[in-house]
């Protein structure tokens, strides 16, 4: 088994309430901060450079 | 553990596979396991006297000498620590946890991720999916009476006390809920009705149990339902039973939703159900069908555990789901059963995949107006994109015809 993959069991994380395991389920990505590339200062302008900056 | 299938059962509804032994493991599986795409590294034998010799990912350790150890080289400058994909934390929120809430957070500027895995019981997660589903229908703002095609197993169980919630939530009368289950022995087993009708007993909605005879008088058949499914079977292959469940589904519904006034038929179809369909519309250059709610004639389906995980769904009654896998007909349709594993590989490395393109593309066509419009054809309640073949159409409704010969008149429709 990799060790990696096995998972940190924890008590230090709070329970969670079944408003916010229900928020869990339906959080998409932008909501987790994939709602840009780069400096949103800069993102519109920029934006095709943006998608390609990093490669 | 060298063999890990001397503890572990992989298990079809075409009976037990076998999980590849450690030994067999390519370096893409490897990687796979860490939760990193193959397509991102490339893979080198190192001989050790400086220089690298690329091999494919395919290969096994095995099949490296072993004088000669292996580089996984990231192909990208991936920040792997503003990722961490393996590095998943456990937070138990049941002393018996029977499922895993994925819970992923990658890439903050401050390049600190926090990925969990919610550990939760079966009655947190009725809590969770029952509070969903009742939320979505007061959003949605989805009136009564409304009717609910339920097959008794997992999904349909949830939207039955999904539905009581949110009746219970806004003093709605319960009798203003009709439920439904179709049963003909192999397809639609008769013990899948009972569970259903014990369910919504407990709640006080009515149910329906449609018999052939039945659905014979329900949608104004000339036969029974059993003599069209022989002529598909004996036309279109046992695997079209998947299909003509899901037509005889939507059809008794929308006559259902007639008799009892209803205007919404709510429907157990979740994430990736509504994904495949979707990815299967897209890699066909297809416009996507509206979802979480689609016109279908008179009637608006309604999907109000769209964006809820099978798995998830399963997990809030793992005895009834357990019942419904053994109880599975033996038989898929090729295509079909390939577009869902590809569906539900989506969402494999990453959780919340599956549910950001649909969210993103669901945008963009109320956006633009880009839904696909469903038309009928011709006086038939029979509905369609307008791709397809009008030979092989034609065919088919011809022979729906001979059972459904009322179809020919123009009021037809309005089913």
């Amino acid at each position: 088994m990799n060790h990696q993959l096995t998972a940190i069991a924890t008590p230090s994380a709070p329970s969670a309430t079944t408003a916010q395991m229900t928020e869990i389920i339906t959080r998409a990505l932008p909501e987790g901060g994939i709602d840009r590339m780069t400096d949103e200062r800069i993102e519109e302008i920029l934006a095709v450079p943006a998608l390609t900056a990093h490669l | 553990m060298h063999d890990w299938n001397k503890r572990v059962t992989l298990l079809f509804s075409a009976g037990a596979r076998q999980l590849k032994p450690v030994p067999d493991l390519t370096l893409a599986e490897l990687l796979l396991a860490n939760r990193l795409p193959p397509s991102l590294f490339q893979a080198y034998e190192v001989p050790g006297d400086g220089s690298l010799k690329p091999i494919p990912m395919t290969l096994t350790l095995g099949q490296v000498p072993e004088d000669r150890t292996v580089l996984l080289q990231c192909m990208r400058n991936t920040d792997i620590d503003a990722l961490r994909p393996a590095d998943i934390e456990n937070v138990w929120q049941s002393d018996e946890p029977t499922t895993a809430l994925l819970d992923f957070q990658y890439a903050d500027d401050n390049r600190n991720p926090g990925h969990r895995a919610h550990l939760v019981d079966d009655a947190d997660m009725r809590e969770i999916v029952f509070t969903k589903i009742a939320n979505f229908l007061a959003h949605q703002e989805i009136p009564v009476p409304l009717v609910a095609g339920i097959s008794g197993g997992g999904d349909s169980s949830s939207l039955v006390q999904g539905m009581d919630r949110h009746a219970s939530e806004h003093n709605l009368d319960p009798s203003k809920f009709t439920c439904f289950t179709l049963v003909m022995e192999p397809l639609w087993p008769e013990s899948a009705a009972q569970r259903a009708r014990a369910l919504c007993a407990e709640v006080g909605f009515e149910h329906v149990v449609l018999y052939p005879e039945d659905t014979t008088t329900l949608v104004e058949m000339t036969g029974s339902p059993r003599a069209l499914w022989a002529r598909f079977e004996q036309d279109y292959g046992v695997d079209s039973s998947h299909f003509f469940g899901t037509f005889f589904v939507n059809l008794v519904g929308r006559a259902l939703c007639r008799q009892r006034g209803a205007g919404h038929l709510l429907v157990g179809y979740q994430r990736e159900d509504v994904m495949a369909e979707l990815l299967f519309l897209l890699m066909n250059g297809r416009r996507p069908l509206p979802f979480p709610r689609r016109r279908t004639g008179e009637v608006e389906v309604v999907m109000p555990v769209w964006d809820v995980p099978k798995s998830l769904l399963d997990a809030c009654y793992p005895r009834v789901s357990e019942c419904n896998y053994a109880e599975r007909v033996d038989s898929t349709a090729v295509r079909r059963s390939s577009i869902y594993y590809l569906a539900h590989c989506l969402d494999a490395l990453v959780p919340q995949m599956s549910l950001s393109l649909m969210n993103g593309i669901k945008a963009l066509m109320e956006e633009t107006g880009g839904w696909q419009k469903l038309s009928h054809v011709s006086t038939t309640p029979l509905l369609h994109t307008g791709y397809g073949d009008t030979r092989a159409q034609s065919n088919l409704v011809e022979l729906l015809l001979e059972h459904f010969p009322q179809w020919r008149s123009a009021t037809a429709r309005r089913q």
